[in-house]
Parts: C-alpha cells; structure tokens; sequence
C-alpha cells in the first residue's frame, strides 16, 4: 500500500473498491437536557447532513460535550428529540451506534492495549475489518507506534489515535469533542487535512472553544 | 378504609377462644401476607417501570420504591410478632423455622435494596439501577421457595414443627382472621397511594422550586 | 425486537470474541482480579487451617467453610472487570463501541473463568491443609463447578450495577449475598454429602437451573443497566 505519487487525494477509507454512496440526515428539535435540578440548557435546534458540519461552541461548562452525547444517542435529552435519517429511511436508537464515530476527552481507549490492539478490538467489536485502520496510522503518523502499549503514548498521539477509532468504520455521523487538544501546530495541521477529507462522506459536528476549528464548520450552534 | 381498619380491632377481640395469646394471629398473618404481596407489587411494579419509560405508567418509578418501604416495615412488623409468638407458643424466640427464615431473607433483600439506592443517591440512573435489582430478587425468590424446605429439613432436624397446620381454628376464628387479612390489605394499598401521592407531590415542588 | 440475520448473529459473536480477547489480555496484564481473589482465598484457607489446629471437623462443618472461602473470595474479585471500566475511564469508549450484549457475554466469561481459578486454587489447599477424606471427589468436584457457576452467573450482573454506584467493595457483597445465598445452601448441603458420600445429582441440577435462570434474566436486564442517562 504505498502513497500517492502525486499530491492527488486518497480516500482515506478507499482500500481497493469503490465506497457506495450514503446519505444521512439528522435534526435536532427544541433539545433541553438538565441534571437533577441543573438546567444545562435549553431550546437547542440544528441539522446537519451527509456533505455538511456544524460547531458546537460556547465556553468550558456550557454543555458542548453533553450535547455530543445526545446527538450521538448515547444520553436521553430531558426535552425534545432528534430524528435521523439514513437514505431516507429512519434510523432507529439501536442502529445509530453502528453509523456513529465519536472522538472526546471522556472516551478513552485501553492503556494497556497497544494502539493496534484497541483498533482490533474495536473494529471486531463493530463487525468491520482492521486493516481499514491501516491508511490511517499511516495518515496520523503513528505507524511506528502501532505495537506500543497506550499508556506511552504522548497525548498528542492519543489523541490522533482517538481520532483513528471514531472513523475506521466508516461512520455517517462523525462527532469530535475538542479534536484538536493536546495537539501541537503539526497535529492541528493535520487534524485539518483529516477534516477535510471525510468530510463529503460523513455529517460532521465540532464540539470546540477554538475559533478556527468552529471555523472549519458550516454552521454553529453557540451554547453560551 | 381506615374503618375497616378500626372494625378489625373490634371484632378481634369478641373472638378469641384459645387465649389472649393467640390475637397476635390476627395481626402476624395479615402482616406477613402484606410483605409477600408488597414484594410481589414492588417487582412488578419495576418491570413495568423499566420497560414503559415514562409513558404509560410514569409513577411506576414510586410505586415500586415505596411498596418496598412498606413491605420492609410489614416484615420487620410480621417478624417482631412471629417471635414474640413463638416464644409464647412454643418456648423461644427464634427457631429457624422455614418461614421464619424466609422473612429474614425478604429483610435480607430489603435492607440491600436500600443500601444500593443510598449508594446511589443523586444520580439519575437510581430508579434504574434499584428497579434492576428488585427484578432480580425477585427471579431469586421462587429458588429460595423452593430450597428453604428442603434445606432446613436436612441440615436442621428440627423437633419444632410449624404448628399452623394443626391449629384447629374455629369458625369465628376465620373469620376474624378473613376480615383482618382484608383490612391490612386494604391499609396496605391505602398507604401505597397516600405514599405515592407524596412522592409526587414532593416531585412537583422540587420542579417548582427551579423556576 | 428484530430477530438478528445471520451476518448479525455472527457479528455478535464477533464482538463477544473481542471483548472477550480485550478483557483477559488487559487482565493478563495487570493481574488485578485474579491476584487480590487468590491472595484473598489463600490467606482465608491458610487462616483456618491454622485456627483449626488439625482438629477433625464433621462434613458440614467442611463444606460450609469451603463455601464461606468461595463466596468471599468471589465477592472480592468479581465486580472488578466492571468497576475497572468505569474508574479508567473506558467505560464510555465501551459502550459506544461495542453491543451490550456482547459486553455482558464477555464479561460473564470472565468472570466464569475467575471463579474456575479461585476453585481450582482453594479446593486443593482446602483438602490438602485441612485434611479432609473426600468419599466421592467427584461428585465434590462437579459440585464445586455448578456452585460456582452458579455464583459467576447471579454476580456479574450484580457487579454491573455496584460499578455504576460508585464500586465500593462492600456493597457488592451486600447486594449478592441474598441473591446467592439459595445456590449457597444448596451447594454446602451438595458438599456435604459429597463428603460424606452421597447423591449430589439433584441438587447439581438445581445449581444449573439457578444459574441459567439468572443469566437469562440478567443478559435481558442488563441494557438498563449499561445505558446512560
């Protein structure tokens, strides 16, 4: 598997066929979400689609991972509710996770897995095959650092693995919470690019305080 | 309700034949049959709980907590009695006798039930996690029906026997006895709402009070 | 609820197998569960033994020690593959990748095999350190296993429950000890009368009913459990 001659872009998933085409769709409807007698906050509307992005900004404490967790299904919101949709048909709970990448601060891989065991892992644990992850660790740079056990990877590089996890199943719905933490200016760099080139096939939500990667979204939602 | 509640004590005492002693019957019976069926209601209740979700049956999540609050007091009730009986009919105060032992295990329950909800105390997954527990006693109680004779009968030959099935109880007796298990049944589900109605009434100022 | 297809079916099993993997080779690496419920069960055995002082005790007696070194030997070892996901902080990461009925099946597995090696490790030191005459070993070894089953079984859902509450020890023994205590009974009187030289047969089956009864139950209670709020 060698790169590109030219600068031309890669698929990063493309292995040898051709990837189908998808489109998902999800909109979000008055969402309200308080713990016990804590309003986090309230009247949340949005939509993003396959091709499209949306930020999720607004200070430490205001929400943004809270959020990532109910559009992700994996946290019941106390009001309003969202709708997905996947070639137009409905996407019901139990299949959202199949189609759903999540990178954050809270969602932390096996330190004492190497970084090709975790995606082993997950990739089975998804029913899909590892060796998509391969293009990956080349893209990220952590090839080298493939067999090394998590706890001494730098937080730069587990952050990029984090990132290699949430995607290497081809998911149509891709959240990352604060992706560009622990990452210095080649990382970002890097982070960017990435963005970029999942970015036609996937419906991508930014969780972020950072201006320039709210930047990198087509629209936001501002929880101040 | 409260009447029928007052009639029992009334007409209990017109029929006591075989002693002052044997009134603790009308009271010990009635109260263990109440902590059976409170634990009975209390696992339903959490089935229906955890698989509605909030639509159908949203005080289901009080329902279940509370019946178990009442059932512990009825068997901490019925077992106070059922020894003081005990001690009067046959000599002592504990026998291990296979309903006795039974009690304990339905306190055994109750007293973990509420350690896990203590444990758990201002998370939002308790009504969840204890409802998930209390299905799950239940599944264990048809075991511990079905062991506790057998049990007991092996590694306790027990000279003590059960003497239920040999009072011979007068009609006037059953009666009474009818009429007081009703009336603690009917306390019993009296008390339920009224603890419901709190629950939900606590719930709703709690509400208010964030506005 | 749909049935899974074919190729649904075998992913499960394709995610149990990971999980599966992930959760004996992270054991095997840090050799938390298993050290503190050995090192638990071999001080426990070794403490009686010596307090028993080469005293001859009657069957009962044997068999209800035996089974009080189990019980606490498991209550300190058996929550730990759940409580360990929540206190690294994977547990999250868990639960976004991987189907919950998967996660549950492994994690019974292990558990399963957790108590296989208390057992495997105090039987032996119990018979050989107390001296105990055994009439029909085999029938104490198959009670051995269906008793622990049936412990594995009713606790690793017990144990996914205490994780979500905090994970302190000592409410994982206080939520399973009625919930064991039938299989308990009933696998002391089974060794006894394995000891002494009876029929075991009935009460193996009972242990095997509990346990299955009780995996039924918790395998469909268990996503209540492991869904956030």
């Amino acid at each position: 598997m060698g790169k590109p001659a030219d600068g031309s872009r890669r698929e990063i998933h493309g292995m040898n066929h051709s990837m189908s085409t998808r489109s998902l769709r999800m909109d979000a409807f008055s969402l309200s979400k308080s713990f016990g007698r804590a309003r986090i906050f309230e009247n949340v509307s949005f939509s993003v689609a396959t091709g499209g992005s949306i930020a999720f900004t607004g200070p430490n404490g205001s929400g943004k991972s809270t959020l990532c967790d109910i559009a992700a299904g994996i946290r019941r919101p106390t009001g309003g509710r969202i709708e997905y949709a996947l070639d137009g048909e409905s996407l019901g709970g139990g299949s959202l996770p199949r189609v759903t990448g999540i990178a954050g601060p809270r969602v932390n891989p096996y330190d004492e897995l190497t970084g090709i065991e975790n995606v082993r892992f997950a990739a089975r644990a998804r029913g899909v095959d590892a060796l998509a992850a391969d293009p990956l660790f080349e893209f990220f740079g952590l090839a080298r650092h493939r067999d090394k056990p998590l706890r001494h990877y730098s937080s730069g590089m587990r952050q990029r693995l984090k990132l290699i996890l949430a995607v290497l199943h081809d998911p149509a719905l891709v959240i990352l919470d604060e992706p560009g933490a622990n990452l210095d200016a080649e990382g970002r760099a890097q982070l960017a690019e990435f963005i970029e080139r999942i970015r036609a096939r996937t419906a991508l939500i930014i969780a972020t305080n950072d201006r320039d990667e709210a930047a990198l979204c087509g629209g936001e939602v501002c929880l101040a | 309700m409260p009447a029928a509640v007052i009639m029992a004590f009334m007409y209990a005492p017109a029929a006591a034949v075989l002693g002052e002693t044997s009134r603790l019957l009308y009271f010990h019976v009635p109260l263990a049959w109440v902590s059976s069926m409170a634990f009975v209601v209390s696992g339903v209740a959490a089935i229906v709980f955890l698989t509605d979700g909030g639509r159908r049956a949203p005080r289901a999540q009080d329902t279940f907590h509370n019946s178990a609050v009442l059932g512990t007091f009825t068997a901490l009730l019925a077992t106070a009695t059922g020894s003081v009986w005990a001690k009067l009919m046959w000599g002592s105060y504990w026998n291990w006798d296979p309903r006795q032992t039974s009690i304990v295990i339905l306190l055994l329950i109750y007293s973990a039930y509420f350690s896990l909800r203590s444990a758990l105390a201002g998370r939002p997954a308790r009504g969840r996690l204890s409802a998930v527990y209390l299905v799950i006693a239940m599944t264990v109680m048809p075991f511990f029906v079905f062991v506790v004779p057998r049990v007991f009968g092996s590694l306790h030959p027990d000279p003590v026997i059960n003497p239920d099935m040999k009072i011979h109880l007068e009609p006037e007796m059953k009666l009474t006895l009818l009429v007081s298990v009703v009336a603690f049944s009917l306390l019993y589900f009296h008390m339920l709402l009224l603890l419901n109605r709190f629950s939900k009434i606590r719930a709703t100022v709690e509400d208010l009070r964030d506005e | 609820m749909r049935r899974p297809s074919a190729a649904g079916r075998y992913a499960l099993l394709e995610a149990v197998r990971a999980n599966i993997i992930k959760d004996f080779r992270i054991e095997f690496r840090r050799r938390f569960a298993v050290n503190v419920a050995l090192s638990f069960a071999a001080i426990t055995t070794l403490a009686v033994s010596l307090t028993a002082g080469g005293a001859r005790l009657g069957a009962q007696t044997h068999a209800l020690l035996f089974w009080i070194i189990i019980f606490f030997s498991a209550m300190n070892g058996l929550s730990h593959v759940f409580t360990r996901e929540e206190e690294e902080g994977t547990a999250l990461f868990l639960r976004i990748t991987s189907p919950a009925e998967a996660v549950f099946t492994a994690k019974l597995v292990f558990n399963i095999a957790v108590i296989a090696v208390i057992v495997a490790a105090v039987a032996p030191l119990y018979v050989f350190f107390l001296d105990v005459e055994i009439a029909s070993p085999g029938a104490f070894a198959l009670v051995a296993c269906a008793g622990s089953l049936a412990i594995a079984s009713s606790t690793t859902v017990l144990g996914a429950i205490v994780a979500k509450a905090g994970g302190r020890g000592s409410l994982f023994t206080i939520i399973s000890f009625p919930v064991v205590l039938p299989p308990l009974w009933v696998a002391v009187k089974a060794s006894r009368s394995a000891i002494a030289g009876g029929a075991v047969s009935g009460d193996a089956v009972f242990l095997l009913a509990f346990s299955g009864a009780l995996v039924a139950v918790s395998y469909m209670l268990f996503g209540h459990i492991w869904i956030e709020e």
